[in-house]
């Protein structure tokens, strides 16, 4: 969706971009510039928490956590009687699935920050506040002018916003900047790992998304799999087919609903797509029948096979296993890690 | 030629605040902030961010003395349609049109699980309803 987007496209045009194949990764690269950039000037700055503040003072905004009704209120009465008029409009901006809101102030002193950005940490929204900063960043680290903005704001009323979409791509790549990880990253990835990579570089980003941030940023080949109790593709596009005339229920089994391999897995070939069935000797199958609530065994990648029977190449895995409420969280590493 | 310090001490000032007040909420201590202030230390950036976050002050300001430059204005200035037909129906002044439309393109950034929609007639009623109420 993102590779053929005009608004991606018209966006690379303003950031001075020469036209290539992949807008994409050249705006990736535009950003990766300027972080680097900002990682020389702040040279002690080694914690994603430290870099996320870094560059949100580069970029010139402030954050401000919205924790309650009444920390908004505060915070819209402070911002109108300092004259800001969309700060009268505070409370409604931030209602639904709003979870961030960055406003240009229109009256600041020269010497102030030009941005304010208001994060909404109230529940349920609470839990993505990482994530929806380095959301709100990214957006200013591609600001250009005020016309492709008023651009930028016309949305289609159907499928999502491919800028918006374009953002959560940059906030996820720079939110677990791989340059700060790999400094802490050793070995092969256990959910351990990730935990203590988190509690030391981003203890504010929620369990998920350091869990999905720090895999795609690990070194060495690694895949998370999501397992959940699920259909044949074909049977969860048309899920009353089956029962049609027979009463059949769709063939269910625990299947990889959600799978992330990073760059060095996919660089060996280590891939399991989604929706593939989870090989009844593997792990996984037994934490989710719940004999066990976590485990670690070897594996091979040849035991998965795909709905036309065609196994994945031969190659010994290591699959670690845990219970997550419904579902099974695992993470597929190569025995010898290259 | 101005310095960090100089800048420091300048918006420190500007904020009301004492040598102590900033030092204590930037976790420096208020020998070195002093020095800092006098020209007889430098800084590290990390704790220039600290004390531009409690001063509320730009950070290339501090650093560089650099004012941000104001945005040229934006030419030709384009009305929504939805909002000229509000204005039309409520009777805006176009000052007072315009200003709205200022105000509704200070949001520069917004994340949202859901695709936002444009404005309609009634979201800028609404909109100029509580601007109204908080400005008069």
């Amino acid at each position: 969706m993102l590779k053929n987007s005009v608004k991606v496209w018209k966006l690379a045009r303003d950031l001075g971009i020469t036209p290539s194949a992949d807008d994409v990764g050249d705006i990736i690269g535009y950003c990766n510039r300027r972080l680097r950039q900002l990682l020389k000037e702040f040279g002690d700055c080694d914690t994603l928490d430290g870099l996320l503040e870094c560059a949100a003072a580069k970029v010139g905004t402030v954050f401000i956590e919205i924790d309650s009704d009444q920390t908004l209120a505060r915070v819209a009465r402070e911002y109108v009687q300092r004259g800001e008029r969309m700060f009268a409009n505070l409370e409604r901006e931030l209602a639904g699935e709003v979870y961030g809101v960055t406003f240009r102030l229109q009256k600041r002193e020269s010497w102030e920050p030009r941005y304010v950005s208001i994060i909404d940490c109230r529940d349920p929204k609470a839990f993505r506040s990482y994530f929806t900063k380095w959301h709100e960043l990214a957006h200013l680290l591609v600001l250009t002018d005020q016309s492709r903005l008023s651009f930028a704001r016309t949305h289609d009323s159907g499928s999502r916003d491919p800028e918006e979409a374009l953002m959560d791509v940059i906030a996820s790549r720079f939110g677990y900047y791989a340059p700060l990880i790999r400094q802490h990253a050793a070995g092969r990835i256990s959910f351990t790992e990730i935990e203590r990579i988190r509690a030391r570089l981003c203890p504010s980003a929620s369990r998920q998304s350091a869990l999905l941030g720090v895999v795609e940023a690990w070194p060495t080949a690694s895949v998370l799999i999501r397992a959940e109790m699920a259909a044949k593709r074909g049977e969860l596009q048309n899920p009353n087919q089956s029962e049609f005339g027979f009463g059949l229920a769709a063939s269910q089994a625990l299947r990889a609903v959600r799978t992330t391999a990073n760059e060095a897995a996919r660089k060996v070939g280590i891939h399991i797509f989604p929706n593939m069935r989870v090989p009844e000797a593997s792990v996984i199958h037994e934490v989710f029948d719940g004999s066990r609530l976590d485990g670690q065994q070897s594996e091979d990648l040849s035991w998965w096979t795909t709905s036309q029977g065609r196994r994945l190449p031969a190659r010994p895995i290591v699959v670690e296993a845990r219970l997550v409420s419904e579902s099974v969280e695992a993470l597929v590493t190569p025995l010898n890690p290259e | 030629m101005a310095t960090a310090g100089d800048r420091i001490r300048e918006i420190r000032a500007k904020r009301g605040m004492t040598q102590d007040q900033l030092a204590e909420k930037a976790e420096l201590s208020k020998g070195f902030l002093s020095d800092v202030e006098n020209n007889k230390r430098n800084i590290s950036s990390q704790a220039l961010l600290r004390i531009a976050n409690v001063l509320g002050a730009s950070i290339d300001y501090l650093l560089r003395g650099e004012h941000d430059q104001p945005v040229a204005d934006r030419e030709p200035v384009l009305i929504p349609p939805e909002l000229s037909k509000a204005a039309q129906e409520l009777n805006w002044s176009y000052a007072e049109t315009l200003e709205l439309l200022d105000a509704y393109n200070s949001v520069v950034a917004r994340r949202s699980s859901r695709t936002v929609r444009d404005f309609d007639k009634e979201d800028w009623k609404k909109l100029h309803s509580a601007i109204s109420k908080s400005f008069g």
